[in-house]
C-alpha cells in the first residue's frame, strides 16, 4: 500500500519520540564503539579494519563514522519487480508490503488441515496462493521442505515459487553455492542479466544472529548478492530476555547494532547497494523459556524499529501475520491482526512472516488467506480520511436536509465503493440468511476459499523452456552434492 | 434492438437521469412508440440492474440512482402511455408500527421496492393500526409490509393484523414483516403471509406475492 500525505493524511502513529529515536541510535553507536560485533568473516572484517573498525580476532569495534556513512550510502528507496512485469513493490518511505516468512519445519496440509512435516510443492503452493491474493505482494516459502537433499532446500523452494508466482519472490540460502544456484534460475526466468539488474524480481533474505554476530555463511551470500546487484534484506535481532536485554530499549541497541553493523560491510563492499534491514525484536516469555512471537513486545518493538529506520533513512522489514497458536482459532486471529494493523500504522516498507503459527514452526495457508482479509480492511483504515470541499458535501447535506437520507444521493452511488471497505470473507448477512447458507464460520470461508484458490488459480506461465532449464539447473546441483 | 434504445438502457444503468431522459424524448422524436421505448429501453435497463444487485455486483445506492433514471424516463413516457400500460410491480403499503420510530429499514425497503417498480404508500412511522387499515382499505394495496426494530414494539404487528381481521379485508392483502427482532417464525405465529431479513429480500418477496 502506498499512501500519499499531502493529499490524504495517513494515520499518526509512533512509538518513540525523536529524542528517544537519537537515544536508541547513539546508544547503539556507542555499543558497536566499545562493545562491537563478532564478525566471522575475513572479507568483511579487512571491508571494515580498512575504514577505520579495530579488528581484535573476530571481534570487530566499529567508530561511529563508519555506520553513519552507511547510513548515508544506502539508497532511501529501491523497486522490486515481479517477473510477470506488472507488480512493483517500492520499497519506499511510506509504502507497506506484506508476505509470508521462510522455513517452517511443519506445514498444515491445505487437504486435510493436518500438521505434517512441510514437503516439496509446498512452497509452490505457497506461492499459488500469494499469487492470487491481492493483499499479499511478495512470495517465501513458508516451510522448509523435509523431503529434498537438505542442503539444497532453499534451491528447489525457490525454483516452486518463481513458478507459481509473478509477484517479487524473497528466497534465502544457507551457501553460497546455494545462491548461485538460485540466481543461475532467476537469469533463466529474466533471460538476460541486464534484464536482472534493471528490474530485480528477487532479494535475497539473509539473517544476522543475536547477539552482535555475523556469519561466516551469511555475509558470503550478501556480500555476493549486493556485488552482483542483487537487492538484500538483512534480518535479526534480540528475543528479549534471552538473547537481548529484558528490557525493550536494550532489545533495541542489540537489533539495531545488528542490522547497522551488517548495513556497514554491505555498504563498503558495494556503495549504494539496495539494502533493506529488518528485525524480529520479539519478547521470551520468561515462566516457560518459550519464545512469544504472538506477543504485543513483538508488535511494538518492530514498530519502534520502523521509527528508527524511518529516521535513518533506510527501509524496514518487519512481522505480522505470526502467532503462537497451533491451529488457526482465535488466538491466531487475535495475534495477527493486531500485528498487521501496528505494521501498517508504523509504516513498515515490508512486513514478512504472514502464516506463521506455533511460533515459526508451522506455515498456514488458512492463516495467509485469512490475513488477507485483515490486510485489506487495514489498508481502508491507513488510507485515512480525504478532507476536501467535495469531501465535505455541505451542499448535499443542505439539499437533503434534516430527516432526510443519503442513500439515494447521485453522489452516494458514485462514491460508495471508495469510500466504504467491502469485505470478502467476513460475514454481514442477517441472521435468516446465513444460516440458510449453512452456518458457515469464518474458518468454514477461510477453508473454501482456499480450496477455492488452489483449484482455479493459474499464475503467469514462465517463458517458454525454462521451466526446462531450472530442472537442469537442479538436476546438476543433485549432482554436485553427489 | 435500436441504438437509441440501448443507449437509454445503458445509461439507465449508469443512473443517468437526465441522459435517460432526454434520450427518451430523442427516441419518441425517431418514431419510437412510447411502449418499444418502456418495454425495450427502461424495462430492458432495469431487468438488467436486478439481475447484477442480486449478484452482488451492483449496490444499493447504485440501484436507487438506476431507478431514478428509470422514473425521469417514465416522466417523459407517462402522458402518452395509456393507464394500463404503465408499468407497476404492484402496490405496496408500508410503515413501522406503533410505538416504533426507527424508519432507517422501512425507507430503505421502501426505494428499494421503488426501485423494483411498485407503486409505494408510505405511511412513515409510528402507524397505529385502524390507520393501516384505513389505508388498507382506501389504496387497495397487493402487499402490506409493517416494520418494527424494538421487541416491545414487534407484537403491536398482531395487532394490526387481528385489526385487519376485523375489518374484513385481511384476505385482500398480502402481508409481509421485518425489523431486526422479527424471525421467519415470528411472522408464521402472528399470521403474517412472509418475512424478509433485508431490503433486497423483501423486494423479491414481494415480487413473489404479487405474481
Amino acid at each position: 500500500m502506498s499512501i500519499n500525505d499531502s493529499i490524504q493524511q495517513m494515520p499518526q502513529f509512533r512509538v518513540l519520540s525523536d529524542r528517544q529515536i537519537e537515544e536508541v541510535y547513539l546508544a547503539t553507536l556507542e555499543c558497536l564503539k566499545r562493545t562491537g560485533v563478532e564478525i566471522r568473516n575475513a572479507t568483511a572484517r579487512e571491508l571494515l579494519a580498512a575504514a577505520g573498525a579495530r579488528v581484535d580476532g573476530a571481534r570487530v569495534r566499529i567508530p561511529p563514522p563508519v555506520i553513519q556513512d552507511a547510513v548515508a550510502a544506502v539508497p532511501r528507496s529501491f523497486t522490486l519487480w515481479g517477473r510477470d512485469g506488472e507488480h512493483r513493490l517500492d520499497i519506499a518511505p511510506g509504502c507497506v508490503y506484506f508476505g509470508p516468512g521462510p522455513t517452517c519445519t511443519y506445514f498444515v496440509d491445505p487437504e486435510t488441515g493436518e500438521r505434517r512435516p512441510t514437503r516439496r510443492g509446498d512452497p509452490g503452493l505457497t506461492a499459488l496462493v500469494c499469487d492470487a491474493l491481492e493483499n499479499i505482494d511478495y512470495a517465501m516459502g513458508l516451510g522448509l521442505m523435509s523431503d529434498v537433499t537438505p542442503t539444497l532446500a532453499p534451491v528447489y523452494e525457490f525454483a516452486e515459487m518463481v513458478a507459481n508466482t509473478g509477484k517479487p519472490v524473497l528466497p534465502w540460502a544457507y551457501s553460497l553455492q546455494n545462491v548461485l544456484d538460485i540466481y543461475r534460475i532467476a537469469l533463466a526466468v529474466a533471460g538476460r542479466e541486464e534484464v536482472l539488474r534493471q528490474r530485480p524480481f528477487f532479494a535475497l533474505f539473509a539473517t544476522f544472529q543475536a547477539p552482535l554476530v555475523h556469519t561466516e555463511e551469511d555475509l558470503c551470500n550478501v556480500l555476493w548478492a549486493v556485488e552482483h546487484g542483487i537487492p538484500v534484506v538483512y534480518l535479526g535481532g534480540g528475543t528479549a530476555g534471552a538473547t537481548a536485554p529484558v528490557t525493550g530499549a536494550g532489545t533495541l541497541v542489540i537489533s539495531l547494532a545488528g542490522a547497522l553493523s551488517g548495513l556497514a560491510i554491505l555498504q563498503l563492499q558495494k556503495r549504494g547497494a539496495a539494502v533493506c534491514l529488518g528485525a524480529v525484536p520479539q519478547a521470551m516469555d520468561l515462566r516457560t523459556a518459550r519464545p512469544a512471537y504472538g506477543g504485543p513486545e513483538m508488535s511494538l518493538y518492530s514498530a519502534a524499529m520502523a521509527d528508527i529506520c524511518r529516521y535513518l533513512g533506510v527501509p524496514f522489514m518487519g512481522t505480522a501475520g505470526a502467532s503462537e497458536a497451533k491451529v488457526l482459532d482465535l488466538q491466531a486471529a487475535i495475534e495477527s491482526t493486531v500485528q498487521v494493523l501496528l505494521s501498517a500504522l508504523s509504516r513498515t516498507a515490508l512486513v514478512h512472516d504472514v502464516g506463521f503459527l506455533d511460533g515459526a514452526d508451522i506455515g498456514s495457508l488458512e492463516l495467509l488467506v485469512m490475513s488477507d482479509e485483515v490486510i485489506a480492511m487495514v489498508k481502508r483504515i491507513m488510507r485515512g480520511i480525504e478532507v476536501n470541499a467535495d469531501t465535505l458535501m455541505l451542499d448535499l447535506i443542505d439539499q437533503v436536509g434534516p430527516g432526510g437520507e443519503f442513500m439515494s444521493a447521485r453522489e452516494t452511488a458514485r462514491r460508495c465503493r471508495a469510500e466504504i471497505w467491502h469485505p470478502t470473507l467476513w460475514d454481514r448477512e442477517p441472521w435468516e440468511n446465513w444460516e440458510a447458507a449453512g452456518s458457515l464460520g469464518m474458518p468454514d470461508r477461510i477453508r473454501a476459499r482456499l480450496r477455492e484458490i488452489l483449484a482455479t488459480h493459474t499464475p503467469p506461465p514462465l517463458p517458454r523452456g525454462v521451466a526446462e532449464e531450472i530442472e537442469a539447473i537442479l538436476m546438476e546441483a543433485e549432482a554436485r552434492e553427489k | 434492438m435500436s441504438e437509441i434504445l440501448q443507449k437509454i438502457a445503458a445509461n439507465l444503468y449508469e443512473g443517468e437521469e437526465d441522459v435517460v431522459a432526454a434520450l427518451t424524448q430523442e427516441a419518441l422524436e425517431q418514431g419510437f412508440s412510447p411502449e418499444e421505448i418502456l418495454a425495450d429501453g427502461l424495462i430492458f435497463g432495469m431487468d438488467r440492474v436486478g439481475r447484477d444487485f442480486k449478484a452482488g455486483d451492483l449496490f444499493v445506492p447504485e440501484v436507487l440512482v438506476a431507478a431514478r433514471a428509470m422514473q425521469a424516463g417514465m416522466d417523459v413516457l407517462r402522458p402518452l402511455l395509456a393507464e394500463s400500460d404503465v408499468h407497476s410491480a404492484g402496490t405496496y403499503l408500508i410503515g413501522t408500527v406503533a410505538g416504533d420510530l426507527h424508519d432507517i429499514g422501512k425507507n430503505l425497503v421502501r426505494m428499494m421496492l421503488e426501485g423494483a417498480g411498485f407503486q409505494v404508500v408510505d405511511l412513515g412511522v409510528d402507524v397505529k393500526a385502524e390507520t393501516f387499515v384505513a389505508a388498507v382499505k382506501e389504496h387497495k394495496p397487493h402487499i402490506l409490509g409493517m416494520s418494527a426494530l424494538l421487541t416491545t414494539t414487534m407484537p403491536a404487528m398482531k395487532t394490526v393484523i387481528e385489526a385487519l381481521e376485523q375489518a374484513g379485508v385481511r384476505d385482500k392483502v398480502k402481508v409481509m414483516v421485518g425489523g431486526a427482532p422479527v424471525t421467519a417464525a415470528y411472522a408464521e405465529q402472528i399470521g403474517a403471509d412472509a418475512y424478509a431479513p433485508d431490503a433486497a429480500t423483501a423486494v423479491e418477496m414481494a415480487r413473489k406475492l404479487v405474481e
